[in-house]
């Protein structure tokens, strides 16, 4: 199969977490190992599920298809497949599938001698999922609380539960998940622009160098944060966007069931403003 | 220099942050209503604590005991204008109920010139403004109960659900600067801001800050009703009908009846109220969804007061029982007293 | 697993700041100020990114900015203190509420009087020459230093989201419907924009940008926690590797193919980067500028489109039940709200004769139709409708 001109000499036994030899190939540019295994029975599994739950719905539009939870009425039991019950088992592979994704992560790093930060940063990524579809149903007591799979209809989902609260704006955490999604935007746009600008400089010009790249944000704000700093930074706020999110969906209904702006009212009321 | 134990700090953090959690949830806690198709997420969640708290707090009279024999045809007293209709002792047993729904003294001189209760005005020739108040609300507690069954059903209304024992109900308001969407409980028609087609067209030229007004008064509903938007939308599209919960049908007769008392009832007391139960603009108080319903989503939790009460039925007949009055009026009975006609200023404008 | 990651510096290096390279000199401001320090800010800075502060460039359009920028946030700020009252203690407590807000619908695009949405414009004014000054900036900083200036266009998609709010209420034709300054005013108007709209999780505009927008916490996540990886390798010298291919960006390519089939370089992860993070705003500000000029209602676009999932319905209706509910618009004529019209039940009975002559049972001492100055109705506060509740 297609090999980049410099994969042979990295592509060598070892790194695995489970399973020694015996999954340890590849599969066209694909590593499989033990966890490949399982992603593709999890995501095989999970993606069947949903082409039958498409099938006993109303629609093959692809933007209306929707894969329901079950009604609050069944509790954290199974529901009746085509009530739900799908919706249950599809997220069990899901779960699944992320998983695995994150363990093979893990042992391909490891294979390659390198940091294992991508399997924690994808990690962060799944937690949310999993927050939302597991951690939030079991504290409300009902798997009819995660939201259905649909590319439309998990929309009216987050717009419901929205506006359960009467205006999640007003959320604290929801503000902090926002401030950095937006802010991991504008790092992420800086960014790609520096090292663009740098190694595609004005016409005529040769390739600049780091000194260019920390001169250029000096001169610009006063800080640079230098090559190493901006990856930390982005991997930070890219998983604070997502630890916060999912943070932000879970205190809302097991742990603050009134509508969020009246969460501010202890700000209001502190008696140091003498009223 | 020994390493910072970040990963383990961080490990005994997030322990101690699920241990301190679990102190603030207990899985019976939460209890949820499910209020549209699975998925769709139109539900309520509430604390059961608090909801057991707030029932616990909301407390109904009991019932004045019922009218026994009653000399037959109609009431002997002068200038009884709208409970004509009904016999001697149901009319005093109104009258009781009344002094504790309403003037919450258990007695009387709230209203009437105990001299003279037959009287309009007081000793000192000024009107009983409360007298000539509970005679309009007579008339409106039956308005509703007739005309607004579709929102009310046959649960109805009693003084007693606005009123709660106190003379000015909790959760009326008056015009200000920073309430101006409560308008739409008056006389402001349209609260309406989504439109019905696709393209802009003239028929809407609503704006973003009309919206904000309509997102006020939606938003002040759902807190006098303890209840979330999706209790009467599906918020994917708020302007829908056939989305909607049944809910907002009801609701929507709700406003129509707030609108109604508010112009024809309410309002138009300015008259004959003193200035110290004015607003700061000096109109009348004006009532609201949260005047009934005081934070719940049927006041006083659906509790049937009115079946027991047929002075202010307003209808032929409750859920099956006739109305036992006699539609009879004599004209002993509408007799103007002599000294309500007096032209003595009205007080407090 | 007790090996070193890489997320914080464990031994700060201190020699001579980095006084930076030669650029031309300023027009009108001071240009570059200061050699660059170690402050005791700095150790702190150090141990997550670059130890030194400063120096810092000062030109003409940068001082310009800042000058324009400050007089804005004066504005803004100075009539949200007039509307506590001037009362300071206030002005703290209720902060996060206040705003300036914009004119009032009835102006349509005429200028109106300051006290009624002419500050805000004046500031809506001064902080866009500000933003523009800026983009100025940073266009002669890139081009100073011969670099490309690939973060002056990223930053025009930006503005462009920026004007887009300023554009769209001009083709409505009123400034009502700009964005208040202020913490939690501007949400409210974020979420008044998608209840009047229709509901905007329907305009394939915002639903693009979102995925741009998650896509670009995705992708700095990889990438980040990728060079986070091969940092032991010197994969953070991205340039070397770039020019000169190492084992660092060999790794973190072939991770990123034996995981998922496919890889970027070190140069072109950075076109992704670029492009996400770019395409969020651009798309933005296409789906906020089709808003209310194109569509009034992005779910019935939406449903026109085929994009709506169906739902058993809740309400089935009567044609009659339909004309009945079926209502009319707010400000269906152009600077009147409609009177209200007693529905179609049994009148009210008439008042009775004891209520004395000379009162009519008109609605009682209603203050004029138009709003009062810098309408200050702040929805959703608290649990109260302030003003006036007994």
């Amino acid at each position: 199969m297609a090999l980049m001109s410099f994969e042979r000499k990295y592509r060598v036994r070892g790194g695995t977490l489970i399973g020694g030899d015996l999954f340890d190939f590849w599969f066209g540019p694909f590593y499989v190992g033990f966890f490949g295994v399982t992603t593709i029975f999890f995501a095989v599994l999970g993606t069947l599920l949903l082409v039958w739950g498409a099938a006993i719905g109303p629609t093959w539009n692809l933007w209306q298809i929707n894969v329901a939870p079950p009604d609050l009425k069944y509790g954290l039991g199974l529901a009746p497949l085509r009530e739900g019950g799908l919706w249950q088992i599809v997220t069990f592979c899901a779960t699944g599938a992320f998983g695995s994704w994150v363990l093979r992560q893990a042992e391909i790093a490891r294979k390659l001698g390198m940091g294992l930060h991508v399997s924690w940063a994808f990690g962060a990524a799944v937690a949310a999922y999993v927050t939302l579809v597991i951690i939030r149903p079991v504290l409300l007591g009902a798997w009819g609380h995660g939201f259905p799979y649909g590319i439309f209809s998990h929309l009216d989902w987050v717009s419901n539960v929205g506006y359960q609260y009467l205006h999640f704006h007003y959320n604290p955490a929801h503000m902090i998940a926002i401030t950095f999604f937006f802010t991991n935007c504008l790092a992420l746009a800086m960014h790609g622009s520096l090292i663009l600008s740098v190694t595609n400089p004005k016409q005529g010009e040769p390739v600049k160098t780091s000194e260019h790249e920390n001169v250029f944000f000096r001169d610009l704000v006063g800080y640079s944060i230098g090559a190493l700093g901006i990856h930390r930074l982005g991997t930070f706020l890219a998983m604070s966007a997502g630890l916060w999110s999912a943070i932000c969906i879970v205190i809302s209904g097991p742990f603050w069931s009134k509508p969020w702006p009246e969460w501010w009212n202890w700000w209001l009321n502190l008696p140091i403003w003498g009223k | 220099m020994r390493a910072f134990p970040f990963a383990r700090v961080a490990l005994l953090g997030f322990a101690a942050t699920s241990l301190a959690g679990c102190k603030y949830w207990k899985s019976e806690e939460r209890v949820t209503v499910q209020t549209g198709y699975r998925g769709t997420a139109m539900e309520h969640t509430v604390k059961k604590s608090d909801v057991m708290a707030q029932f616990a707090a909301t407390s109904v009279p009991e019932p004045v005991p019922a009218a026994g024999p009653s000399p037959p045809g109609p009431l002997p007293w002068k200038n009884v204008q709208v409970l004509n209709d009904i016999s001697v002792a149901e009319f005093n047993r109104t009258m009781v109920a009344m002094s504790t729904w309403v003037a919450g003294t258990g007695n009387c001189a709230y209203c009437h010139n105990v001299v003279n209760f037959a009287s309009d005005t007081a000793n000192d020739g000024k009107p009983l403004y409360t007298k000539l108040t509970a005679r309009r609300m007579l008339q409106m507690t039956r308005h509703i109960n007739g005309q607004y069954g579709q929102h009310v059903a046959n649960t109805g209304v009693t003084c007693y659900t606005c009123h709660r024992g106190k003379p000015v109900p909790q959760g009326m308001w008056t015009f200000g600067d920073g309430n101006q969407y409560q308008r739409h409980y008056l006389d402001r028609d349209g609260a309406r801001v989504i439109s019905h087609e696709m393209a802009p067209s003239n028929a809407n030229r609503s704006s973003v800050k009309q919206t904000e007004w309509t997102y006020a008064l939606m938003i002040s509903m759902s807190n006098s009703l303890g209840v979330n938007c999706t209790y009467c939308h599906n918020t994917r599209q708020f302007a829908s009908w056939q989305e909607a919960p049944p809910a907002r049908v009801k609701a929507l007769h709700g406003i129509n009846m707030v609108r109604d008392v508010n112009t024809n009832f309410v309002a138009p007391l300015v008259s004959i109220l003193p200035q110290v139960r004015l607003g700061e603009m000096g109109d009348a108080p004006k009532v609201q969804c949260q005047t009934c319903h005081q934070g719940v989503y049927k006041p006083l939790y659906g509790a049937k007061m009115a079946k027991d009460y047929p002075a202010i039925w307003g209808r032929p007949d409750w859920a099956g029982t006739p109305f036992p009055g006699l539609y009879q009026t004599a004209a002993d009975s509408t007799q103007k007293v002599a000294d309500a006609a007096a032209t003595a200023p009205v007080g407090g404008r | 697993m007790l090996e070193y990651q890489n997320i914080f510096t464990r031994v700060q290096v201190r020699t001579q700041p980095e006084a930076g390279l030669p650029i031309p000199d300023s027009l009108m401001g001071p240009g570059r100020l200061g050699k660059g320090m170690f402050g005791p800010l700095a150790y702190w800075a150090g141990k997550f990114g670059d130890a030194q502060i400063g120096p810092i460039y000062l030109g003409t359009t940068g001082l310009l900015s800042l000058m324009f920028g400050f007089l804005a946030f004066e504005i803004v700020g100075l009539n949200m203190w007039a509307s506590v009252g001037w009362d300071p203690v206030e002005f703290v407590r209720r902060l996060p509420w206040l705003s300036l807000e914009p004119p009032p619908p009835q102006y349509g695009l005429k200028i109106p009087p300051l006290n009624q949405g002419g500050w805000y414009l004046l500031a809506g004014a001064c902080l866009s020459l500000s933003i523009v000054l800026w983009w100025i900036r940073t266009y002669r900083r890139a081009r100073a230093l011969g670099m490309g200036t690939h973060l002056p266009w990223a930053f025009a998609s930006a503005i462009f989201l920026f004007s887009a709010f300023y554009f769209q209420p001009l083709l409505v034709g009123s400034w009502s419907e700009m964005v208040p300054f202020g913490i939690f005013p501007h949400l409210d108007w974020t979420s008044a924009f998608s209840i009047r709209y229709g509901n905007l999780y329907y305009n394939p505009f915002h639903a693009l940008s979102i995925v741009f927008l998650y896509g670009s916490a995705v992708l700095f996540a990889m990438h980040g926690a990728t060079i986070l990886a091969v940092s032991r390798l010197g994969g953070e010298r991205e340039i070397e590797q770039i020019t000169d291919r190492g084992t660092a960006s060999e790794r973190a390519a072939l991770f990123w193919r034996w995981v998922m089939g496919f890889n970027a370089t070190m140069e072109s992860i950075h076109r992704w980067a670029w492009w996400f993070a770019v395409l969020t705003t651009f798309t933005g500000g296409i789906g906020i500028i089709l808003t209310g000029t194109v569509v009034d209602n992005w779910y019935l676009w939406g449903v026109k489109h085929g994009l709506v999932a169906p739902y058993p319905a809740q309400n089935v209706l009567t044609e009659e039940q339909k004309l009945e509910l079926r209502g009319r618009y707010q400000g269906t004529s152009p600077d009147s709200f409609p009177m209200y019209n007693v529905p179609v039940t049994p009148a009210a009975p008439a008042m009775p004769d004891s209520m004395l002559p000379g009162m009519t049972p008109a609605p009682g001492a209603a203050p004029s139709a138009t709003p009062s100055a810098t309408p200050s109705a702040t929805p959703p506060a608290a649990t109260t409708p302030p003003g006036g509740t007994k």
